[in-house]
């Protein structure tokens, strides 16, 4: 029998990886998070989860911190993104390289050095938890915003915008009526790559605040360190069901984006 | 033994979050005998595993090779063992965490009568064989089998104290303006305050300093839930643990209530404690407070050792002294502390024939032969931490090389003949080492540890030896408890007077859950009020917005029908 390749076959490494490693452990945590701790089936973590002020707590506080640092890295690196887009300077793309340059380096040895920094210019996570958190989720997510915004800049449609302004609109009218609307696609999949990693995370509130500040990662990291597999991999349903809704959420806007092939995620 | 956790969320699969680092013998032969060991990060010095390999080989001819795995904290390692496939012949964790594998049946109850060198340099105040005075000895374990004690079960490999390391110096600078406004400090000098926080953290008011408003801000606390609610149980019985009459038995009871009363008191104070401390840390304490990011930790003896060491060397080999030498305090309050053990146990093997085979005949081998003093001093010197093989009464030099390598590191060499020894101060280190009732008198040969030292012998002035007419037997260390190597001998041995007080922390057992839950109510912060208002708010305003949007739009499209109507 001849062996021949085809294209299709080439997928094969993909889909053992992908079974190994995302359909396996989604399984695993579904078994965990609908079974007791003698593995048989209850509901005890869902009821568990729902009637804990502090898993609730900590759930709305992850939101809250996720929209504030969507928010607040869109408005930072929306302006950035733009002025590197539009100006024809040759340097451009190496400013936007030295935006993404800090993510070569080890995640976790960055945000030691920040606390170093941090603590340096009197902003220490023992002072000010919040602030130094924020601080350093700004830092790390700003690169995410950047480069799908940056990536959908470069190809927005000047014409259009020339001919929002021949045709009377002010400065500001041409930003709401033409520059935005045809970024919202950067702007959706800049929010989704910084509001559910946010969420997530846990090195970052871990380090910057002393500890004194816990997010959904943490929470769920606390479950796991204590041998509560099941509500913890409840909890990390909870994770993936916000995920899913976000995705929902934002399905018709990323299909744009997708027909328009601007973003490279 | 009490690592860092970080590392294990990067593992991204909890189970990987063991490491092999076998130690495959060079010889190939298909009658390798594996002994598999597990024991936390870099608590071993990894020679001894080839040297024991060696020892067997020549003197056996049989080739033993030690698989050496690693994990970092004891849950993972509960998980591990729990779910994993790997069986281990000898695992080391720490003394809970042994007694509740014991009480799930996951383990086999040592054969001490194999082990020779152990019970012969055990710390008897720890692991008693006698009867039942050793702290190992107070841990139940209770299992199909019927009832034992933790003694039965383990064997102890390092130990250590949970107390207070600090920088009186950073402390005084960092909070000056509340020093100097306190009406009990400010017509104090700056060496009277620096002696008086001295006093105060080693006094029975010790834990209390960590709530108190002075030092608001420089102190960090252990993010681990054990430690800090051992910390929480003193505050909250402090009048308990100072008026009590009652035996140690009682005392160490106490100090283990996890009723939950107990809890939510714990769970108050603790909360109180949150909102005065700099941070929570495992692992950056012990940096920090050589950096001067904090000037007061909860720490562990071991991380104490190591942070007493760095802020007075300026390199790793600890042969250059620093220029600005941060100097670090540890002490044990009056009122109590707690004692951790380390301890090997043999996990049960389902197979009977294990127990009669060489593979397990040569786990407790190499149990043993770490339990020798001389691999024991060199596992010390290697982590820093402080062993439980101990020293025995009689001029042996191997029996006294515990002594000698303590006496060593505290620097007698040192000792200047001419040098004023009035301000020492003894310490009595009677209970950390092993002296007979009917020996009458007691030198140390330092020749084993030091060369240089062959022709030197260890004078009164560093150390006595002293039996009273009852027959009462101290060993004084005289020391100058401000000096470094004085401020390291605290830090590594309790004082006598400090053993009564020192308690055992059993596993939470049923309640483990409720004082989980207990930890996240002191970690997770509570929504201010004004937040809670505003999302309310936000929603139903969101909310209001669809829906009359909704309705209005109902309400155009019904009126538009009708006008079709009316106009039809």
């Amino acid at each position: 029998m001849r062996f021949s390749l085809q294209r299709k076959q080439l997928c094969i490494p993909y889909f053992i990886f992908l079974i190994l490693f995302v359909v396996i452990p989604i399984l695993f945590i579904l078994f965990y998070a609908f079974t007791d701790s003698n593995g048989n089936f209850s509901f005890d973590s869902l009821v568990g989860f729902f009637t804990s002020t502090n898993k609730i707590n900590v759930l709305i506080q992850s939101l809250l911190f996720s929209v504030i640092n969507t928010i607040v890295c869109l408005l930072i690196g929306y302006p950035i993104s733009y002025i590197l887009a539009s100006s024809k300077a040759k340097f451009n793309y190496v400013v936007v390289m030295l935006f993404v340059m800090p993510m070569w380096i080890n995640f976790v040895l960055r945000t030691g050095a920040t606390r170093d920094v941090l603590t340096w210019i009197g902003l220490s996570g023992g002072q000010h938890p919040y602030i130094a958190t924020f601080i350093g989720l700004f830092y790390n997510y700003l690169p995410f915003v950047i480069l799908p915004l940056y990536s959908t800049m470069l190809k927005l449609d000047k014409a259009q915008t020339e001919a929002a302004s021949d045709l009377g609109c002010n400065r500001f009218q041409v930003f709401t009526k033409s520059i935005f609307p045809q970024t919202i696609p950067g702007v959706v999949s800049a929010a989704q790559m910084v509001f559910m990693p946010t969420m997530s995370s846990y090195v970052i509130p871990e380090t910057l605040s002393e500890g004194k500040i816990i997010l959904f990662g943490n929470s769920i990291y606390l479950g796991f360190s204590n041998n509560q597999w099941n509500s913890a991999s409840f909890m990390a349903i909870i994770m993936l069901a916000i995920v899913c809704i976000s995705m929902l959420v934002t399905r018709n806007y990323t299909e744009k984006d997708q027909e328009g092939g601007s973003s490279r995620w | 033994m009490k690592k860092s956790y970080i590392s294990l969320l990067l593992t991204p699969f909890l189970l990987n979050g063991i490491t092999s680092c076998a130690q495959h013998n060079s010889i190939e032969n298909e009658d390798v005998i594996y002994v598999h060991v597990l024991n936390a990060e870099d608590y071993i010095d990894m020679e001894l595993l080839d040297s024991f390999s060696e020892m067997i080989y020549e003197r056996d001819g049989k080739n033993v090779s030690v698989i050496y795995d690693t994990y970092d904290t004891n849950e993972t390692m509960y998980n591990s063992l729990k779910t994993g496939k790997t069986t281990y012949d000898l695992i080391c964790c720490s003394e809970y965490m042994v007694q509740r594998l014991a009480n799930e049946g996951f383990l086999h109850t040592l054969d001490f009568s194999q082990l020779p060198n152990y019970t012969k340099y055990t710390t008897k105040y720890l692991h008693s064989f006698d009867d039942n005075s050793g702290k190992l000895n107070l841990l139940s374990v209770n299992n199909d089998l019927g009832t034992f004690t933790l003694a039965d079960y383990a064997a102890g490999y390092m130990r250590g104290t949970l107390g207070i390391l600090f920088n009186p110096d950073y402390v005084l600078t960092t909070n000056s303006s509340k020093f100097d406004n306190d009406p009990q400090w400010k017509d104090l000098t700056y060496e009277e305050r620096k002696e008086k926080i001295i006093d105060i953290f080693s006094s029975e008011d010790g834990y209390s300093f960590l709530w108190d408003d002075l030092i608001a801000g420089t102190q960090s606390i252990k993010d681990s839930m054990r430690d800090t609610y051992a910390i929480g149980n003193f505050e909250v019985f402090k009048d308990y643990y100072l008026n009590t009459t009652d035996s140690y038995e009682q005392r160490n009871e106490k100090f283990n209530d996890c009723s939950d009363e107990t809890i939510e008191l714990i769970k108050n104070k603790l909360i109180e404690l949150k909102s005065n401390i700099f941070g929570f840390e495992v692992d950056s304490g012990k940096n920090d407070i050589v950096t001067k990011k904090i000037g007061v930790n909860v720490a562990w003896s071991g991380d104490a050792v190591n942070s007493i060491n760095r802020g007075y060397y300026a390199d790793d080999d600890w042969t250059i002294v620093r220029d600005d030498i941060v100097e670090l305090y540890y002490t044990i309050p009056e009122i109590g502390a707690n004692v951790w053990m380390d301890c090997f146990a043999t996990p049960l093997q389902k197979d009977e024939n294990y127990y009669s085979s060489d593979q397990y005949k040569y786990t407790l081998e190499f149990l043993d032969y770490l339990s020798s003093p001389e691999n024991a001093i060199a596992n010390v010197y290697y982590n820093g931490y402080t062993s439980f093989i101990t020293s025995n009464s009689s001029s042996d030099e191997i029996d006294n090389a515990m002594l000698a390598y303590m006496l060593y590191s505290y620097d007698y060499s040192d000792g200047d003949d001419d040098e004023d020894l009035s301000s020492y101060e003894t310490y009595d280190i009677t209970p950390f080492f092993n002296i007979d009732k009917d020996v009458d008198s007691f030198s140390v040969d330092l020749s084993y540890v030091s060369e240089t030292l062959l022709e030197e012998e260890v004078d009164d002035r560093v150390f006595t030896f002293s039996k009273d007419e009852n027959g009462e037997i101290k060993i004084l260390i005289h020391y100058d408890p401000s000096s470094f190597e004085g401020r390291l001998l605290t830090a590594q041995y309790p004082e006598a007077s400090d053993t009564n007080t020192l308690y055992v922390m059993n596993d939470y057992g049923v309640q483990n859950d409720k004082i989980v839950s207990m930890w996240e109510d002191v970690k997770v912060n509570p929504l201010p009020l004004w937040i809670v208002i505003t999302l309310l708010t936000f929603v139903v305003l969101v909310l209001g917005y669809l829906g009359s949007y909704k309705l209005i739009r109902m309400y155009k499209l019904k009126r538009r029908k009708r006008l079709r109507v009316v106009n039809k």
